[in-house]
Order: C-alpha cells, then structure tokens, then sequence
C-alpha cells in the first residue's frame, strides 16, 4: 500500500511538473509571437508611410490646378509656376483655410516644396527659387521619408521654362 | 480447514474492495474524459467561427480596398470604363451634405470615406460585378472628375414616343458595356422587373410613362416653377449645357414637386442625375462638387490676381485678364445648385473658353 502511494505522489508531481513546463513553453511562445507581430506591424506600417510618400509625390504633377496646359492639352511633368504661386498664397491664406482643408485630403502630412533649379531666376517679386505650397507643420521630431521628382516649370509670364524639382517629405510618427 | 476458508473469504473481501475503487476510477475518468472533450470541443467550434469571421471581414476588407482603387484610380483620368469582380458583396453608399461627408460600405467592413471622390450610384447594391466609368467635370477649368457605379443587374430605359433626338443622343453617348434600352410603350417596362435597379428616364416633349411608373424627366435648358416650363435663358442650349431633371415618385400627383426637382450642368452633371436613384443622393453629391469647384475657381482667381502684377500697364494681355477676373470668375463665387446659377454658370464657362482661345492667340498667359 505504502509503495502504491509513493507512485502516486509520484506521478502527480510528474503530471504537475509536465503541465508547469508546457504552460512556460506556452508563456514563451506567445512572448516571442506577439514580438514577431509587433515587429511585422511596424515594418507593414513604415511601408505604407513611405507608399503614401510615393502616392503624394507621383500625384502632385497630375494634377490640373498645377500642370501646364497648351492649346487644351496637359503637358507631362510640368508645372505651370503662377499655378505654384496661386495655390501656395491660397492653401497659405491664414484668413481662409477652406484650401487647405481640401488640399489636406490629399497631401496628408508631409510638406510640399517646388524648386526652381536652373536656370537660377533673376530678382523679382515672383521669383523665389523655393516655395513650400503645403506644410501638414507636424512637429520636427517625427521621422520623415523624401522624395524628389524632376518636373519642367513654366512661367508663362515671362515665357521662360526652368528645370526643377518637387520635393516631398512625409511625417509619420515612429511606433 | 477452516483457516484455510478465512483466508479466501479474506481475499475475496479485499478483491471486491479493489473491484469497487477500480469502479470508481473509471467513471471519473469518463466524466473528465467527457468534461475535457467538451472543452476542448468548444475550443475548436470557437476557433472555426472565429476563423470564418476573420475570413469574411478580410474579404470585405479586400473588395473593398478593390473599390476604393479602382475610385481614386478614376479621379485621375476621365472617360475610362472599367469592371471589377467581388465576392457577392452588399455595398452601401452614405452621402451627408450637411457634414461634406461621403462613404462606401461593404457587409462585414468598416465604412471608407471617400473625402474628394464625386460617385453617383444607386445607394444600395447587392452584387459580384461593379461598372465604374468616368467624366471630367469641367466649367471652364477642370474641377473634378465624376465616377458613376452601376452593376450588370442595372438598366437604364430610355423612354422615347416620338423620336426624340435626346433620346437616341443619350442612348449613344452612354458607354456599350453600361445596360439601356429604348422603349416606346409603358408596356415594355415589365420585360425588365428581374433587374435589381431600372432607372427610367425620359425627355420634355417626347412623352413619359404614367404616373405610376417612378422615372425621372430631363428639360434641356429649362427650369419648373409650379409645374409650368419656362426657358432659364435665351440661349440655344443643349442636352448637355444644362437643365432640369425632375425625378418623379411613382404614384405621385405633384411630378414637378420642388422637392423632386433639381438641375444639372454639363454632360457630367446629367449623367450624375441618371446614375443616381434619388433627388437626395444626387444634390448631395453635386453639393460637394460645386464646394472643389469654389476651391478650384479661388485657385484661377489668385493665379489671374498674379498674373496682373506681372503683365505689362494697358497690355492687352493685361486687359484680357482683368476682364476674365472681373466678369467671369468673381462672377461665379460660391455657387448653389439652383436654377439662376447653372445658366449663368454655363454662360461664363463659354465665356472662360472663348477668352482662354483668344489668350492663346494672342501669346498670353491662359486662364487655366
């Protein structure tokens, strides 16, 4: 009888022994699962910012308010420069933020740069070489991505065309 | 002899002890066996539905993503038609004009907001094919593009009594792949009752069905005001200038109820009309246009306001310029889909065209 019960004590340490170590193998393995998820969120989620970047910048040339049109017909990757200017005093206008309400829709957060790289444009009122149409203004400290898409610029005005730049950083806050 | 009869009858006692634990252990056994199988079970029945949950909000989730592409793939380029294939889907389409606010939702989805997308559909679909084409909405400048949603369960009958140009104008312009028919008789309404969505319409003057047919009535260049049509200008307008529809309920004796009765401009605008299967749903949505057009025509304001520091003292650049600023853009500020303005609107947008050629000519800068 007495070695009966010592088999038994026996056995139910086994059985509690067996069933301590597969809860800890359990703990463990949902540790190390939630880690790998977090991680792969992340990754998927700096992905998508850096795809909305992308969407942004691949936007801005198509679209009409700032493209170039002659004789009705839209001209590839070119920026009318008075469609610049006018859409950077309108989304700019702090007495009326209906623009940049719109435009927010599509920018999102990131900033927007137009650069006139060459020729350099002489003095006058209308002829900075940089000029930031969007500026979500999130804090600095988010990380950013860039892009840059070389783009024709036209001044109809003085019928000169420029070689330049648009430029988008998007902010994304890090995870 | 005797002890030797204890001793079985002993053994036997002490057997029969043994037998009756080993009863017992068994029985809880089966009872734990049964209690554990069932948990485990439950387990599993809980796994499987979880699993399909899952399956199904991802199915959802993706058709949906399918659509929104497709949308925002449209607003970059008018005049494409396009089909997708979904898993059979109930989509649902959520217009509120008082919060600017537009969504499409797909069963098991969560809503997705489409902020600058302009689409007229039927609010309620219930399919595994959806059509999607597209127009540029252009008054002069490029303001948005349109997107009309249809199904193949969809028809548009075009009710045509006496030959009317209208009619076979419109029965031509609409895309192939898009359902439509003339019909001439009320009677040959009925071949279509298995459709999910039949949109009759028909034109002033060419006869519409009875009033207990729902359909919506076009006047070309023309306003009601209590039931009586008059010309909104003395223009010689177009199907496609612009006009008024009147979406008349089925059954009703007030067809030209000013409730039912709106206006459209451009050959975007009546097609956003036809698409749609509500006077609601498609002042909603011309709402929100005519918001893009506001920001788009501040957009050519501020760039004519630019352009005039610029051009040369009495040029005639300069002059055509100011004139365009002065007469047709400040003239088309904030405005409402009513009758006055999609005349006047029509008007300036000519105006806007003709000024832009003559720019253009003459080696200015454009308007837009």
């Amino acid at each position: 009888m007495k070695n009966k019960r010592n088999r038994g004590q026996i056995q139910l340490g086994e059985t509690t022994a067996v069933v301590i170590i597969v809860i800890i193998l359990l703990v463990i393995g949902i540790v190390f699962w939630n880690k790998v998820s977090v991680s792969n969120v992340k990754d998927i989620n700096t992905q998508s910012n850096e795809l909305a970047v992308i969407e942004i910048a691949n936007m801005i040339p198509e679209l009409p308010e700032l493209k170039c049109y002659e004789s009705g017909v839209n001209k590839v990757k070119c920026l009318d420069w008075y469609k610049v200017l006018a859409m950077n005093a309108s989304i700019n206008n702090p007495d009326d933020t209906s623009t940049f309400e719109f435009y927010n829709t599509y920018f999102k957060n990131s900033r927007i740069t137009v650069v006139r790289m060459y020729p350099e444009p002489g003095a006058g009122p209308n002829n900075a070489t940089n000029i930031t149409i969007y500026d979500a203004k999130i804090n600095r400290s988010t990380i950013t991505s860039l892009i840059s898409i070389p783009v024709n610029i036209k001044d109809y005005a003085a019928k000169k065309t420029y070689y330049g730049q648009i430029l988008v950083e998007g902010y994304y806050n890090e995870q | 002899m005797k002890n030797v009869k204890n001793n079985i009858q002993k053994r036997n006692r002490r057997n029969l002890q043994f037998h009756h634990k080993g009863i017992i252990d068994v029985q809880f056994n089966w009872i734990f066996v049964m209690i554990a199988g069932f948990v485990m079970f439950l387990f599993i029945i809980s796994i499987v539905f979880a699993q399909k949950r899952s399956a199904d909000t991802q199915a959802g989730i993706s058709a949906a993503n399918q659509i929104n592409t497709l949308i925002k793939g449209k607003q970059q380029t008018a005049n494409v038609y396009s089909e997708i294939t979904i898993p059979l889907e109930k989509v649902n389409f959520q217009c509120d004009a008082a919060y600017d606010t537009f969504t499409f939702k797909i069963e098991n989805a969560q809503p997705t907001p489409l902020q600058t997308e302009i689409i007229f559909a039927p609010q309620n679909l219930a399919t595994n094919k959806i059509i999607i084409w597209s127009q540029a909405f252009t008054v002069g400048f490029p303001v948005s593009v349109f997107t009309y949603i249809s199904t193949d369960k969809s028809m548009i009958l075009i009710y045509n009594d006496s030959e009317s140009t209208y009619a076979s104008q419109i029965y031509a312009d609409l895309p192939n792949n898009i359902s439509r028919r003339q019909i001439s008789d009320p009677t040959e309404i009925s071949a279509y009752n298995s459709y999910d969505h039949v949109k009759i319409i028909c034109f002033e003057g060419s006869g519409c069905p009875p009033a207990n047919y729902e359909y919506m009535r076009i006047i070309p260049g023309s306003s009601t005001t209590g039931g009586v049509t008059a010309p909104i200008s003395n223009m010689q307008v177009g199907l496609y200038d612009y006009g008024t529809v009147i979406f008349h309920k089925k059954g009703s004796t007030l067809p030209d109820s000013a409730l039912q009765t709106t206006y459209y401009i451009t050959e975007s605008g009546l097609y956003g009309a036809i698409f749609s299967d509500n006077v609601g749903f498609y002042n909603c949505q011309m709402s929100r246009a005519l918001k893009q057009f506001e920001v788009k025509r501040s957009l050519v304001e501020s760039r004519l306001l630019l352009l005039q520091n610029v051009l040369e003292p009495d040029s005639e650049c300069r002059v055509a310029t100011n004139t365009t600023l002065e007469l047709e853009i400040k003239d088309m500020r904030n405005p409402v889909l009513n009758a006055d303005n999609v005349s006047s609107l029509y008007i300036n947008s000519k105006y806007l065209d003709a000024r832009n050629t003559d720019l253009q000519l003459s080696s200015c800068p454009q308007i837009y």
